[in-house]
């Protein structure tokens, strides 16, 4: 019954890096087709528990369901082909590759690569390709139109506001369940984000079994878009709740809000 | 500009553009070997490649050419065909050079499989020699010992060259950049040393009288007499190894340019990345190592069989370094760079023997001006672009079919 309406659940989910607990029994349920937030200040562990639920960090403690399945000890690598995509705060493009390329890799598990195929059957490949050119160029489309022209270029040639939104296409590409975007504002300036929140509303519009879970430190964007946001501080869960609840809270305007000074 | 220059460069006046281009590349090749004076060669190589560098800077002659490439490309590939047929004829007196050029493009096959590892996937390997030796050393002691014909010896060395090459896969696994360089650069001395003190391998003295190839009953040891000339026992050497060089490099173009191409390049450039993307990286990188090793085991067969004799000196550490300078010289992820590369580096070292001892002073120089002016190779990695579906790609995005395209993909 969980399972059905929740897309993920973290259970005490905890890892320690040497004497630090970096993040401390998290208790998370993700509801499947919402949009979530996870905030808190710098350094409270958001991005470390992306890092657990992508799998590049192992859990010392604690386990997380993923459609009801347990996936602490699965590697990114298979945790990735479960359907959980990710973007990264400082993105992790591949530079020196086309956007086209970069987009390419989101379809990795359904391409067929198998090197006898990619050497003597090229018409297979070719249709393979020009099918997922297509795709490609419809995603980069939806994001920004002018992404279409540039699809040949490095994606180092590209904006920040652009990378990012590569970096979505890419995600996107997977066809993920689960999408989780890491501070997706960094280094925006306001208009920008502007449309990075007309992004995400497109992210959801474009897909109909989607979940998001957003870490960002701009409030207006958790105030716009999430329905539920969890509050981390020192690696602990501290409140959550819808965002007006949670803006209430004393704990969280003393971590966090109050900080700022401003609700 | 661009434009004008690809539609007129798909006319007729195309085929000139693609022969003419072709026949001055190949040409240009071809002095290198054929004129004599030391310091009249480097003067044409520093023109060549600065030629190449102004190439490179107009974007209209580049794209004017490809198209005209892509509009005749059966022309371009009978043009290069005849072309490569004709170095045993011009340098038929000389012997010597035409071994050099054997080397060359043996060099070709084993850096192409560098490329793979290096170039494509971002895998040092400095242990190319090593790999190299047991390529050579399973053809010399099958065809010796077993008496097996050519085509197994040759197959057998490229296939025990991959076999070995899973034993440094865990290292392979478990270190990157410079650990795994320099775990590589262990496994190539223990090569040596063991191939020196091992009995069956002949130990310092080597393996002696490996027998020239020779396909059912075809003898290359013989001289090709065509009636008009006679050309040099190696022609044979020479057509075949070509071939090879021409198979292998076809089978890495098409690795670049498939799915397998965009995934390693992935991995080379960004690992988390790749997982994230559910790419298998120890799959790949198992399968690059092995590949790769193949390819340098091939060339390393085809060297015992070429020298008929092969000894540890053969297989030492300059060797490796040779090979990956080729790489980073000529380009990484470049089929092209990696052709080009071998050429010049194989060959520089021999043609530059007019100043003795100071060669070595001169190719090094020559080596830090190219990666000063020209830090990612002579023929740097060109990233795909997949221009040719683009228009088609386009137009579908506008039809109305389009957000059909998009509900499949959501569905």
């Amino acid at each position: 019954m969980v399972e059905n309406n929740n897309i993920l659940e973290t259970k005490g989910l905890t890892i320690q890096f040497g004497g630090l607990v970096a993040v401390d029994h998290i208790d998370m349920q993700i509801k499947r087709n919402s949009i979530m937030g996870l905030i808190g200040p710098n350094g409270s562990g958001k991005t470390t528990i992306f890092n657990m639920l992508t799998g590049l960090y192992v859990p010392t403690g604690g386990d997380f369901l993923f459609e009801g399945e347990s996936m602490a000890k699965k590697t990114a690598t298979q945790i990735a082909r479960k359907g959980i995509a990710r973007t990264f705060q400082a993105s992790r493009l591949c530079l020196d590759l086309s956007i086209l390329d970069n987009v390419f890799i989101g379809m990795h598990s359904k391409q067929n690569h198998w090197l006898g195929s990619a050497v003597f059957n090229r018409k297979a490949l070719s249709a393979e390709v020009t099918q997922a050119h297509e795709k490609a160029l419809y995603l980069l489309n939806t994001f920004n139109p002018e992404l279409v022209e540039k699809s040949g270029r490095p994606a180092g040639s590209l904006a920040q506001i652009d990378r990012r939104r590569v970096e979505i296409c890419r995600a996107m590409a997977m066809e993920p369940k689960l999408l989780l975007l890491d501070e997706p504002s960094a280094g925006m300036i306001p208009e920008e984000i502007a449309t990075l929140m007309e992004d995400i509303q497109k992210i959801k519009s474009e897909s109909k079994d989607i979940t998001i879970v957003i870490v960002e430190h701009v409030m207006a964007v958790i105030k716009m878009i999430t329905e539920h946001v969890f509050v981390i501080n020192f690696g602990k869960k501290i409140a959550e709740g819808s965002y007006a609840e949670v803006s209430k809270d004393p704990e969280v305007i003393s971590a966090y809000l109050g900080k700022h000074g401003a609700v | 500009m661009t434009e004008i220059g690809k539609h007129k460069l798909s006319g007729p006046l195309g085929v000139l553009a693609v022969l003419l281009l072709e026949a001055v590349l190949f040409f240009a090749v071809m002095a290198i070997f054929l004129i004599e004076g030391g310091w009249v060669l480097i003067a044409e190589i520093v023109v060549g490649v600065a030629i190449l560098i102004l190439l490179n800077r107009i974007p209209g002659i580049k794209t004017g050419l490809k198209a005209a490439f892509t509009a005749h490309k059966t022309i371009a590939i009978i043009g290069a065909l005849v072309l490569l047929l004709l170095p045993p004829f011009l340098l038929v007196k000389s012997a010597y050079w035409l071994f050099v050029l054997i080397n060359a493009v043996m060099f070709i096959i084993a850096c192409l499989g560098l490329n793979l590892q290096l170039g494509s996937t971002g895998m040092m390997n400095l242990a190319g020699a090593a790999f190299m030796a047991f390529g050579a050393y399973t053809a010399g002691l099958l065809s010796l010992n077993a008496g097996w014909p050519s085509w197994a010896t040759l197959l057998a060395g490229m296939l025990v060259t991959g076999l070995f090459s899973i034993i440094l896969f865990i290292p392979v696994l478990k270190t990157k950049g410079h650990y795994l360089a320099l775990v590589t650069i262990a496994f190539q001395f223990m090569v040596v040393i063991l191939v020196e003190n091992v009995e069956f391998t002949g130990g310092p003295q080597g393996l002696k009288n490996i027998p020239y190839l020779t396909f059912f009953g075809y003898s290359f040891n013989e001289a090709i007499n065509l009636g008009f000339i006679t050309l040099h026992k190696y022609a044979n050497y020479y057509y075949f190894v070509l071939l090879l060089a021409i198979v292998v490099a076809l089978v890495c173009y098409r690795i670049y340019r498939s799915w397998v191409g965009v995934t390693v390049a992935t991995i080379r450039d960004d690992e988390v990345a790749a997982r994230t993307n559910g790419v298998r990286i120890n799959y790949w990188k198992l399968v690059i190592f092995v590949l790769g090793n193949c390819f340098i085991g091939l060339s390393g067969a085809f060297f015992a069989h070429l020298i008929g004799f092969i000894s540890p000196p053969n297989f030492v550490f300059d060797r490796s370094l040779v090979m990956v300078s080729i790489v980073i010289l000529g380009g990484m992820d470049n089929v092209f760079g990696i052709i080009l590369g071998s050429i010049l580096l194989i060959t520089l070292p021999e043609k530059l023997r007019f100043i003795q001892e100071y060669r070595f002073l001169i190719y090094g120089l020559l080596l830090i001006i190219m990666l000063i002016f020209k830090p990612k190779g002579l023929i740097p990695f060109v990233p795909r672009d997949y221009k040719d579906l683009l228009t088609k790609a386009k137009s579908k995005l506008t039809a109305p079919a389009a957000k059909n395209a998009g509900g499949e993909q959501n569905g």
